[in-house]
C-alpha cells in the first residue's frame, strides 16, 4: 500500500532500490533497533528523522557495514546484501557521508577522493604499486564538476572550507558509482548559503537517479529537500509521511510521540534594564573589529550571522579562550581582566562551546566527573574533593535537568547527544554564572531535548542570568531572543529587537548589507 | 532512580577494582610459577628483598611516568636521569662538583632532588609553552643526561666507601623490608591519594581525557602538566639516589632502557597511552611483573638474550589483551 502511494509520483520507480526488512540490533543494555523496516527509492530523497537514540545512526551503520544486524534482511535492487565492512558496502553502491568527515586533511583533493581505491598504473609499474595519478586527476575533475565544485584538484583538504570539504566527501561517494548515498546531518556545519549549494547538489544527484537518505534534525530542511520522511522512535519505525502532504506538527508528533507545545518557548518575563555584561571595543586582529554591546540581567541576546561571521570568535575571546588584542569587559559595572578561561570563570562567565564532544566534555569520563570539573574549587576543602558534596550537587543537576543516565558513573560517551548537551549545561549551571554564553546549544540534538534546553534557558533568565546565544537556526534565534545582534565579517552589523526582527532583516544584515530605514 | 544509581555504582567500583585485580592475579601466578620452578631460592628472604628492590626501582619511576602518560604525554628521560642523579649525588658527597668542596649527605640529596625536579620542569616548559612534543624533548634529555653523567665521571663509577651511611638507603632493611621499598610505598600512597581524592588529581585525569574541554572548564592545563613532568623528574632523582646507594656507586651506565621497562609496566598495568586512564597501583603492579620476571628468569638461568625476548612477548600479549578488552566493552 505504501508502494502504491509512492507510485503516484512519476519521478520515482515502482520498486524501492533499497529495502530493509525486520532489522534488529541490541547493544548491552539497549535495544537500539527493534525489527525496523526502511525503504529508499531511486531518484528520491528519503529523510530519516527521530530523536537522538532513536536508532537512525545504528541503522545507517548496519547499512554501511560498520555494525552487523542481529536479525533481519537487506535488499539492494532485489538482491540480498550483507555488507561485512564499509568497503564492501561501498562496492555494493552504498556510500555514507558522516557528520564528521573522513578526509585526510594534509592531502590533496584527488588523493582523498580515491583514498583506498587508487587506480593503479598500467603494466609492471602498477604491479609494483605505482598509482595512475593522471587518471585520478581526470576522474576527480569530472566528479568535482558533477558536484559543482569550483576548487582545484590539487588543493589540500585543510585549505578548504567545511562546505567545500563536504563536496569532496560527496565526490568521493560518487566515485564508487554509488546507488545510495546516506548523508548524516550534512547541513549541521554549514551556513545558510552553503546549505543552498548542497541542496542544489542533492537535486542534481536525484536527477541522476540516485537514492539519497538524508538524516537531519532541521525539520524545515525536510520540507525543502525530501520527498518522503520516515520517522524512528526508540528503535522502532514510528511512521512514514509523504512530505508534500505533511505538516511540521505531524512530524514532531511522530518523533516525540506527543505534540510539542510550541507556545512554551515564547512565554517569558521581559528582561530587566540592569546591565550585567558590557563589552567595549573588543578587537582581535583580522578576526574581530570593535565589538561593543551590553547584556542585561535576565535577557537572552541572540548572536546571528553566517558561519564565519565571528560569532564563535566573539564568544571565545570574551571567555578568554582566544587572546583578545584590545577591549574592555565589565561585569556588574566592574572592569574585569579576562586572560584565560580560568579568569573568565572566576569573573562569573560560562561558555557552552559549539563542539560538545571536542570542547565541552571529557568523553571518557563519567557524568559526575564532567559536571564536577569546573566546580572543583567549590567542591574541595584544602585541595581534597568532597565526594559526598560532589555527588549531591551532581545528582541535583541530573534530576533538575532530567539527564537520562543509568548512573552518575556512566561515561558521557554512552549518553545520547541531547543528554550530553544537558551535562555540559549542568556543569556550567552548577557554577552559578552571571553570564552564560551558549554556542549552538541545540545543534545535533533532537526536538524533545531542544524543548528541554529552551525550558532551561527560560528558567535561567528568570533567575536573572544573562544569556548570549549563538545559533545558526533562524527560527530558533527569532523565537528565543529578546534582542538580536547580527554579525558579518567580524563586525556587529546591527541590532534587532524582538519586535522588529524578521528572517529577512537578519539575512540582510548577515550578508553585510545595511537595513533601509523603515 | 536512586536505587538504580546505587547498584550501578557497585558494579562500576568492583569492575574498577577487578581491573587491577587482573594484573595482580597475573603477578601472583608469575610468583607461584617461579616458586615452583626454584622452590629453594625464590622465597628466601634475601631473594624477596632483591625482588622488592627491583620493584622499588621500577615502581618509583612508574609513579612519575604514569602521571605523564595520563596527561597524554610520555617521558623517555627517566632512565638517563636515574644515572645522572646517581652520579651527581656521589660526586657531591665524594668528589665535589667542578672543584667545589664536598658536601654532606642530606644537602647532597636535597640538591639532587631539586635538580631532578628542574629537569622535569624543563620538560614541562617545552611541552606546555613551546608545544614541543614530549617524545622529542624528553628524548633530548635521554641523550643529554646520560652524556652529562659520563662526562662528569669521565666514564668511571664513583664508589662509596663501604662504611658510608648513605648506603643504608638502598641496602638497609626495616623489619626485613628494604627501605627503598618502604619509600616506594610512601610515595605511591601520596601520589595515589593526590590522583583519586584531590582537585589536582581530578584535573590531571580531565586534562588527559580532553585538554581543550578542560581548558574551557577553567583548568590551567599548563600548570597541571608542569606538575606531572616535575614529579617525574623528582621521582627519577629519588630512584637515582636509591640506586646509587644500592650499588654503592654512582655509575653513568646505570638505568639504561629503564624508561622502556617503566612504560611497558605502566601499559601492562592498564594505563592507556592515549591518556586519561591509568592508576599508580596498576603501573606499580605492572612494574612488579617486569621486576619479578627479570629476577625469576635469572634464577632459572634463562639466557639474558632470551629474557628480553620473553619480556617483549609479555608486553605485546598484555597490550593486545587490554586492547581487545576495551574493544569488547
Amino acid at each position: 500500500m505504501r508502494i502504491g502511494e509512492v507510485n503516484l509520483d512519476q519521478k520515482t520507480t515502482k520498486e524501492p532500490i533499497l529495502t530493509i526488512k525486520g532489522i534488529s540490533k541490541a547493544f548491552p543494555g539497549v535495544q537500539a533497533l527493534d525489527k525496523v523496516e526502511f525503504e529508499a527509492y531511486a531518484g528520491e530523497v528519503t529523510a530519516l528523522l527521530g530523536e537522538n537514540g532513536a536508532g537512525k545512526s545504528t541503522l545507517m551503520k548496519i547499512l554501511s557495514g560498520v555494525y552487523k544486524a542481529d536479525e533481519g534482511e537487506m535488499f539492494l535492487n532485489g538482491t540480498k546484501i550483507e555488507p561485512q565492512n564499509p568497503h564492501q558496502a561501498q562496492e555494493l553502491g552504498i556510500s555514507i557521508i558522516y557528520q564528521e568527515f573522513n578526509l585526510t586533511p594534509n592531502q590533496n583533493v584527488y588523493t582523498n577522493i580515491f583514498l583506498g581505491r587508487e587506480p593503479m598504473a598500467r603494466g609492471l609499474a602498477g604491479k609494483l604499486g605505482f598509482v595512475d595519478s593522471r587518471l585520478m586527476r581526470q576522474h576527480s575533475e569530472k566528479l568535482l564538476a558533477q558536484v559543482g565544485a569550483h576548487f582545484g584538484n590539487d588543493r589540500l583538504v585543510n585549505s578548504l572550507s567545511v562546505a567545500e570539504q563536504q563536496m569532496v566527501e560527496i565526490a568521493k561517494a560518487l566515485s564508487v558509482q554509488a546507488k545510495v548515498i546516506i548523508m548524516d546531518e550534512p547541513t549541521s556545519a554549514l551556513g545558510k548559503e552553503e546549505v543552498k549549494v548542497l541542496f542544489d547538489i542533492i537535486q542534481d544527484l536525484k536527477k541522476q537517479g540516485l537514492a539519497i537518505i538524508f538524516i537531519t534534525h532541521r525539520l524545515e530542511e525536510v520540507f525543502e529537500i525530501a520527498d518522503r520522511a520516515i520517522v524512528f522512535r526508540d528503535g522502532r519505525r514510528a511512521g512514514e509521511v509523504k512530505v508534500a502532504e505533511a505538516t511540521t506538527e505531524q512530524l514532531i508528533g511522530l518523533m516525540v510521540g506527543r505534540a510539542l507545545d510550541r507556545s512554551q518557548v515564547h512565554e517569558r518575563v521581559a528582561a530587566t534594564q540592569e546591565v550585567v555584561l558590557k563589552v567595549q571595543n573588543l578587537n582581535r586582529k583580522g578576526v574581530l573589529h570593535n565589538i561593543s554591546f551590553e547584556l542585561h540581567r535576565g535577557e537572552i541576546l541572540g548572536l546571528a550571522g553566517l558561519v564565519g561571521a565571528g560569532r564563535t570568535e566573539t564568544a571565545r575571546a570574551l571567555f578568554g579562550a582566544d587572546r583578545m588584542d584590545s577591549g574592555e569587559i565589565y561585569i556588574d559595572g566592574k572592569r574585569v581582566e579576562i586572560t584565560s578561561p580560568d579568569s573568565a570563570v572566576k569573573a562569573g562567565l560560562a561558555l557552552v562551546p559549539e563542539g560538545r564532544q571536542t570542547q565541552g566534555l571529557v568523553m571518557i569520563q563519567t557524568v559526575e566527573k564532567n559536571i564536577a570539573l569546573p566546580n572543583l574549587d567549590a567542591l574541595s576543602q584544602h585541595n581534597f574533593v568532597n565526594r559526598g558534596k560532589t555527588r549531591h550537587l551532581v545528582q541535583t543537576y541530573v534530576e533538575k535537568m532530567n539527564i537520562r543516565t543509568p548512573s552518575l558513573e556512566q561515561r558521557v560517551l554512552n549518553l545520547s547527544g541531547g543528554n550530553q548537551q544537558k551535562v555540559v549545561l549542568a556543569k556550567w549551571l552548577a557554577s552559578n554564572p552571571k553570564v552564560l554564553i551558549l554556542d549552538e546549544p541545540t545543534r545535533g540534538i533532537d526536538v524533545g531535548a531542544k524543548a528541554e534546553v529552551y525550558e532551561i534557558m527560560n528558567d535561567l533568565v528568570q533567575q536573572g542570568i544573562g544569556i548570549i546565544m549563538i545559533s545558526s537556526e533562524m527560527p530558533e534565534i527569532l523565537a528565543i531572543s529578546d534582542r538580536i545582534l547580527v554579525m558579518y565579517e567580524g563586525r556587529i552589523m546591527g541590532e534587532l529587537t524582538r519586535a522588529n526582527a524578521t528572517q529577512e532583516r537578519i539575512m540582510t544584515l548577515a550578508s553585510g548589507q545595511v537595513l533601509e530605514a523603515s | 532512580m536512586a536505587v538504580e544509581t546505587k547498584t550501578n555504582k557497585k558494579v562500576r567500583t568492583s569492575f574498577a577494582q577487578f581491573r587491577e585485580l587482573n594484573v595482580f592475579i597475573a603477578f601472583l601466578l608469575l610468583f607461584i610459577f617461579f616458586y615452583s620452578q626454584s622452590p629453594k631460592v625464590f622465597l628466601k628472604p634475601a631473594n624477596l628483598a632483591v625482588i622488592m628492590r627491583f620493584i622499588a626501582t621500577f615502581g618509583m619511576l612508574s609513579i612519575g611516568e604514569v602521571l605523564i602518560i595520563i596527561t597524554g604525554g610520555i617521558d623517555l628521560s627517566v632512565g638517563s636521569l636515574t644515572a645522572l642523579t646517581g652520579v651527581l649525588v656521589a660526586t657531591f658527597m665524594l668528589k665535589g662538583l667542578a672543584g667545589l668542596p664536598t658536601i654532606g649527605m642530606v644537602p647532597s640529596i636535597i640538591i639532587v632532588l631539586c635538580i631532578g625536579t628542574l629537569f622535569g620542569l624543563w620538560h614541562g616548559f617545552f611541552v606546555t609553552k613551546l608545544r614541543i612534543p614530549p617524545f622529542i624533548i624528553t628524548l633530548g634529555t635521554w641523550l643529554m643526561a646520560r652524556g652529562l653523567a659520563s662526562f662528569i665521571t669521565r666514564g668511571y663509577p664513583i664508589v662509596f666507601p663501604s662504611e658510608s651511611p648513605f648506603l643504608v638507603l638502598g641496602q638497609g632493611s626495616l623489619l626485613g623490608i628494604p627501605i627503598s621499598f618502604i619509600i616506594l610505598v610512601v610515595f605511591a600512597s601520596i601520589v595515589s591519594i593526590i590522583l583519586n581524592r584531590t582537585r589536582l588529581g581530578y584535573r590531571i585525569y580531565a586534562v588527559g581525557g580532553n585538554a581543550e574541554a578542560s581548558r574551557l572548564s577553567g583548568v590551567n592545563v599548563d600548570r597541571i602538566k608542569l606538575f606531572c613532568y616535575a614529579t617525574s623528574g623528582f621521582m627519577a632523582a629519588v630512584t637515582g639516589i636509591l640506586l646509587a646507594s644500592r650499588l654503592g656507586q654512582g655509575t653513568p651506565t646505570v638505568g639504561s632502557a629503564y624508561e622502556l621497562w617503566v612504560i611497558a609496566g605502566a601499559v601492562i598495568g592498564g594505563t592507556s597511552l592515549l591518556g586519561g586512564e591509568g592508576t599508580i597501583l596498576g603501573a606499580i603492579l605492572g612494574a612488579a611483573i617486569v621486576g619479578t620476571m627479570q629476577n625469576g628468569m635469572i634464577l632459572l638461568n634463562v639466557s639474558s638474550y632470551l629474557q628480553d625476548v620473553i619480556l617483549g612477548a609479555v608486553l605485546v600479549i598484555a597490550v593486545v589483551y587490554d586492547t581487545l578488552r576495551r574493544l569488547r566493552k
